[in-house]
């Protein structure tokens, strides 16, 4: 028998007639993509995520260690810290034990308010929140008894947000795809794959910000106190709530009350508590306006700057739900000015652009206070942000 | 992945803009540890001699 003797054409099935072995060769893929094409995209698929969650894993790493090495810099050296705590044995059981505790913070859960009936939820939500804050705020500094300041304390604290963020993106993500991997379902793994890109930019972002939060930087989200801090300068301040300075003043015969998270700690202050220190005080108030930095849409341009009505203010909700309450409560209007930012943006070292926006934003706020106010009147200008590295 | 991300090295350059408080002279410089917008800067002012104040703090961004 001749196996040389062929022709392509015949082989290929290009003469015309039916051929066997190129029956097979389109047949075959069509069958194996029928009952095992969910598998083979699952393993396409496996592959990227599995990627996507190896950053993940680093930028957690990254930021647990950036927190350890800050702590370690703003509470002195190994040996002050074991002056420091007697019970310690050792330098290296000292910087263990910190690095045992900064694990243990990291890994908090926040387990929110059963939502069945959510009326009345609010209180609870930030009763929660506010316990998880200030036993935070205390943990730290028992953390770091060596540390210099409440500046140092607020940055610790961020940083170990940060971190913590970080370990639960990881820890949802590989969850998920560990779940569906174990019960070979590609369907499961969809939703992961189409959320992971937007996951990725939060998890870079974040993982950025720790630079910008452990230097002092000003971050983007700062835009709202940098205005208000300007028209500050000089002015007499009073502690309104915790972490928030007030302050007063006068605008072509409107009274202004200005207030904005105390800087330069990375705080962000607490404007609705500030709002009932002014109105116990028997303090009226005709206008609010609110200062803050909002996500863009995608073909924005980023520091573009837009006039809006009701509270700008970001968070869970309760100080938003407070000041609406407040406001709907005593009929009085709400406008807001909010400087369109990315999600990195907002939480790294501020750019030159918005930076720059600052003093038009500031011509702008007296305009819609001139329009909206009338002489006597009593206008609440809040800087909604976070304050890192801006003073007032 | 369609939407890759992160893939470009960001370089940021931090910068402070600095104010006299006596004659208004304004410079730009590189940022340093301790830099507070609002709060004094340590050097006097090149013109004067006098007080100088960080106006403003920002990142220009290389990718």
């Amino acid at each position: 028998m001749n196996f040389t003797g062929f022709e392509l054409d015949q082989l290929l099935g290009m003469g015309g007639e039916s051929n066997p072995l190129m029956m097979l060769v389109w047949i075959l893929p069509v069958i194996l993509f029928v009952f095992y094409g969910q598998r083979i995209q699952l393993y396409v698929t496996s592959g990227e995520i599995k990627k996507a969650i190896k950053k993940l894993d680093a930028y957690r790493s990254e930021s647990r260690d950036e927190l350890l090495g800050h702590l370690r810099d703003v509470t002195g050296s190994p040996q002050q810290q074991q002056q420091q705590q007697h019970h310690r044995p050792s330098v290296q059981a000292g910087t263990d034990e910190l690095a045992d505790k900064v694990s243990r913070f990291i890994d908090y859960v926040t387990i929110m308010p059963v939502d069945m009936d959510p009326s009345g939820i609010v209180p609870k939500v930030k009763h929660v929140m506010r316990t998880r804050e200030d036993v935070t705020r205390r943990q730290v500094g028992a953390l770091a008894p060596g540390m210099a300041d409440e500046l140092q304390g607020a940055r610790v604290q961020v940083l170990l947000e940060i971190a913590s963020s970080l370990h639960m993106i990881h820890k949802t993500v590989n969850h998920m795809f560990l779940t569906a991997k174990r019960q070979n379902n590609y369907p499961l793994i969809l939703p992961l794959q189409m959320a992971l890109p937007f996951v990725m930019e939060q998890a870079e972002a974040l993982r950025d910000a720790t630079g910008a939060f452990r230097d002092g930087h000003p971050v983007g989200d700062g835009i709202g106190p940098m205005i208000v801090g300007r028209m500050m300068r000089g002015l007499k301040k009073e502690e309104a709530a915790l972490h928030t300075v007030l302050a007063r003043d006068s605008y072509e015969g409107r009274n202004l009350l200005l207030l904005k998270a105390r800087g330069p700690a990375p705080v962000v202050g607490r404007p609705a508590d500030a709002i009932s220190y002014i109105t116990d005080s028997g303090q009226e108030i005709h206008v609010i306006i609110m200062i803050d930095a909002a996500l863009k849409m995608e073909g924005e341009d980023s520091a573009s700057v837009s006039h809006g009505f009701g509270a700008a203010i970001g968070g869970i909700g309760t100080e938003r739900y407070e000041i609406e309450e407040y406001a709907s409560g005593a009929g009085i209007p709400i406008f807001s000015i909010v400087v369109k930012e990315s999600v990195r943006e907002a939480v790294t070292i501020m750019t030159e652009e918005i930076a720059r926006r600052a003093d038009e934003i500031a011509v702008q706020l007296r305009e819609m206070i001139r329009e909206n106010a009338g002489e006597g009147q009593t206008v609440l200008v809040i800087g909604v942000g976070n304050t890192a590295g801006v003073a007032q | 992945m369609i939407f890759e991300s992160g893939k470009k090295k960001r370089l940021v350059t931090e910068y402070a803009e600095t104010t006299c408080r006596g004659c208004g002279a304004s410079g730009k410089r590189r940022f340093r540890h301790g830099d507070v917008v609002f709060e004094d800067a340590p050097e006097p002012c090149p013109e004067c001699g006098g007080a100088v104040m960080v106006d403003k703090i920002f990142g220009e961004i290389l990718e």
